[in-house]
């Protein structure tokens, strides 16, 4: 008895050490979950639900989750039913006193815009100390608003006149396809909605963004969506682009696979958005997940890196008669061997 | 910068066996090359060679750059190290910075329908302010569509304006729906047509709001410090907590910077004071236009929805301002954010 009492001492001392990212704490705000639209679950089934999404890599490295329910609204019952609890708590608890790191995956990364905006003002109201938080990890981020929200809305009011592998694609995201009266924050995630919710807070906290170019439903939604996607998000959104438009990457001088070439790619991005990492094989769930699917490519050029580096050459061998072309491949150490979420964990411990 | 290049493909080996094994007037070899992305003749370099250049066999080499991930931590932090240079009430902008630049825009969403047609709901904005109309278009490609109306319903299900027909051509239906007084909060565009014996309803959202306060006037500039201060008079509907943006333009309509102020208001005339710190001026000394402006009546708790206010005129004209009456003073970002750099510069040295 004695001996596991130790055990479990141990575990949970273990668990305490690595519950951080830098040495700070870390706050997880999950994404969309679409089984909740049918389900409706509250209470203890929502903190269940949370548990599981974030299970294969994250859950165990963080201090908190702020679970919701996917059928509610943002700035409705998912602030004062789910997020507001959560963030009295981090604020009583000191848990943030000297900062803390917000993860984020999909409509978390929504979420918690809308958290950084209004946290200091409420908590301050309620006469409580506001949080620190010092940076946020968003991967395969829908602050942006999502295409397929849109659609999923328009479809749900009724499919008379609609394009049937639209709602193939949409049932094969969503599981099955909404009523009006339970769309809830699909509504959010409508790309209108999502950009202007919160859309700059004053608060300049670094959103760091991990984006995904592969697809969990073999690349039936991505048809609906503009530019790369990783299956449910386009990349104007993962990104955290300035602008709802079609890009092929979150860079102008490097592909989702790493490939140093010219680009579509965002001009500007929201404040304070950075992306950091992206992969062509991470859909949008791998991001999250503990499997490398692919190499990984670094999101951000530095200027000096291409200055005077060709990014693609061609040369003609007159003495051999044949053409070689040469194309360079950005790649993260170690990202054939560790998922993405491992690589930015890793990097921070 | 410390680079690694490995070349993958063993160029010299592939070269070498290729020297002795491939055969000078064949096909081309790039398919037994493991390169992951095709690569196609520049199209200059090809009509400029010689004939013979451009029939001639190609090989297709990869290299691949490892790189340590702190590095991109490492242009991270000096990019935001950049952005603390300069205060967050006072944000540069450029011609790339568009959601800054039109913070009211509507991005309209097509729909596909049967038989390769289309439907997309197209407003001029996406946040309307009472009295304003709401003017919505239908644009339909690909389908003989008639019966088309249009409505507004508050997503509270509350209010709603009557059905109003849409006319137009075949590809392009409008109407104008008035509003009524009391409509505040996020509304449904639903748009109604007909097709094949069919109804379809498409849905937009907007927001409609009667104003929590209005912007009725601008005073003189003033320079105190590093700023220029511009106070703008406000007529306060509803007392609250308010945050104010407007874009500040040069007279040539030149965007220069993004102003934020956020105060606490009690209602009646009342005064917010935005400042454009020197540095965001870039030695324009006016005249400058202020426009695009946001007013905010932000959530004072969890599940109190956004209110907005409104602009007595779209923009104003700030007159001449000395700018050597400002100082050159460095800003200092405040400790939360030098945290949040040294956080990044931790990550770029691990």
């Amino acid at each position: 008895m004695k001996k596991s009492t130790l055990l479990l001492l141990a575990g949970l001392m273990s668990f305490g050490s690595q519950a951080a990212v830098g040495g700070y704490p870390v706050v997880l705000v999950h994404g969309f979950q679409p089984d909740n639209l049918a389900s409706k679950p509250t209470g203890s089934q929502v903190t269940t639900n949370g548990s599981e999404y974030w299970a294969q890599y994250w859950r165990d490295r963080a201090d908190v989750r702020i679970d919701w329910p996917s059928q509610e609204r943002i700035a409705g019952k998912i602030a004062s039913d789910y997020v507001w609890p959560k963030l009295q708590q981090l604020s009583r608890n000191g848990t943030c006193r000297t900062g803390c790191i917000f993860v984020s995956h999909s409509t978390g990364d929504l979420v918690t815009r809308y958290i950084i905006d209004n946290q200091a003002l409420w908590l301050q109201n309620a006469g409580l100390q506001p949080l620190n938080i010092v940076a946020s990890f968003d991967f395969a981020g829908a602050g942006g608003g999502v295409e397929l929200a849109d659609l999923a809305v328009n479809v749900a009011g009724g499919s008379g006149l609609i394009d049937a592998t639209l709602r193939l694609a949409l049932s094969l995201w969503l599981g099955e396809i909404p009523t009006p009266a339970n769309v809830g924050v699909l509504n959010d995630l409508r790309v209108n909605s999502a950009r202007q919710l919160a859309s700059f807070p004053d608060a300049r906290v670094p959103r760091l963004r991990f984006a995904g170019a592969g697809s969990d439903f073999l690349g039936a939604t991505g048809a609906f969506l503009p530019g790369e996607d990783d299956g449910v998000v386009a990349s104007h959104s993962s990104c955290g682009a300035s602008t709802a438009a079609s890009f092929n990457s979150c860079s102008r001088t490097v592909a989702f696979d790493g490939k140093l070439t010219s680009v579509s790619g965002p001009s500007g991005f929201m404040p304070y958005h950075y992306p950091l990492l992206m992969s062509d094989g991470y859909s949008h769930s791998d991001t999250i997940a503990n499997s490398a699917k692919d190499e990984i490519t670094a999101a951000n050029s530095g200027a000096s890196y291409l200055n005077g580096d060709r990014l693609q050459f061609s040369t003609y061998d007159e003495s051999r008669g044949w053409w070689i072309f040469s194309s360079r491949y950005r790649v993260v150490r170690n990202s054939n061997s560790t998922s993405m979420s491992a690589l930015v964990y890793q990097a921070a411990n | 910068m410390k680079k690694f290049v490995i070349i993958c493909t063993g160029l010299s080996a592939l070269l070498a066996g290729l020297w002795f094994f491939y055969p000078r007037q064949n096909a081309d070899i790039a398919a037994l090359t493991p390169a992951p992305a095709q690569t196609d003749v520049p199209a200059l370099v090809a009509s400029a060679a010689p004939a013979a250049q451009a029939a001639a066999p190609k090989i297709r080499v990869t290299e691949k750059v490892p790189e340590p991930i702190a590095q991109s931590f490492k242009l991270l932090a000096s990019a935001y190290a950049d952005e603390l240079s300069l205060p967050a009430y006072s944000r540069p902008l450029s011609a790339d910075d568009q959601h800054l630049l039109q913070p009211n825009r509507y991005i309209p969403q097509s729909v596909p329908l049967t038989a390769g047609a289309s439907a997309t709901i197209v407003l001029p904005k996406y946040r309307f302010s009472y009295p304003e109309p709401v003017p919505v278009t239908l644009e339909i490609t690909g389908l003989p569509v008639f019966d088309v109306s249009v409505q507004l319903i508050a997503e509270s299900g509350s209010q709603h304006s009557d059905s109003v027909d849409m006319r137009g051509t075949a590809e392009r239906f409008s109407a104008t729906l008035k509003p009524e007084e009391d409509w505040n909060g996020a509304f449904e565009v639903q748009v109604s047509f007909s097709a094949n014996g069919k109804t379809q309803q498409l849905k937009t959202g907007i927001a409609y709001y009667n104003p929590v306060a209005t912007i009725v006037g601008i005073n003189d500039s003033l320079g105190v410090g590093t700023d220029m201060q511009i106070p703008v008079q406000l007529e306060v509907k509803q007392p609250g907590f308010y945050r104010l943006r407007a874009n500040l333009y040069t007279a040539a309509r030149e965007p220069l910077a993004l102003l934020t102020a956020t105060e606490k208001l009690g209602s009646g005339k009342q005064e917010i004071t935005l400042r454009a710190y020197k540095a965001v001026l870039r030695n324009n000394s006016g005249p400058y236009i202020l426009t695009s402006f946001v007013l905010e009546k932000r959530p004072a708790h969890p599940g109190e929805q956004t209110q907005y206010g409104d602009s007595a005129q779209p923009e104003y004209q700030l007159d001449y301002f000395t700018l050597d009456q400002l100082s050159d003073d460095p800003w200092q970002p405040d400790t939360e954010e030098l945290q949040r750099l040294q956080f990044l510069q931790q990550m770029a040295e691990n």
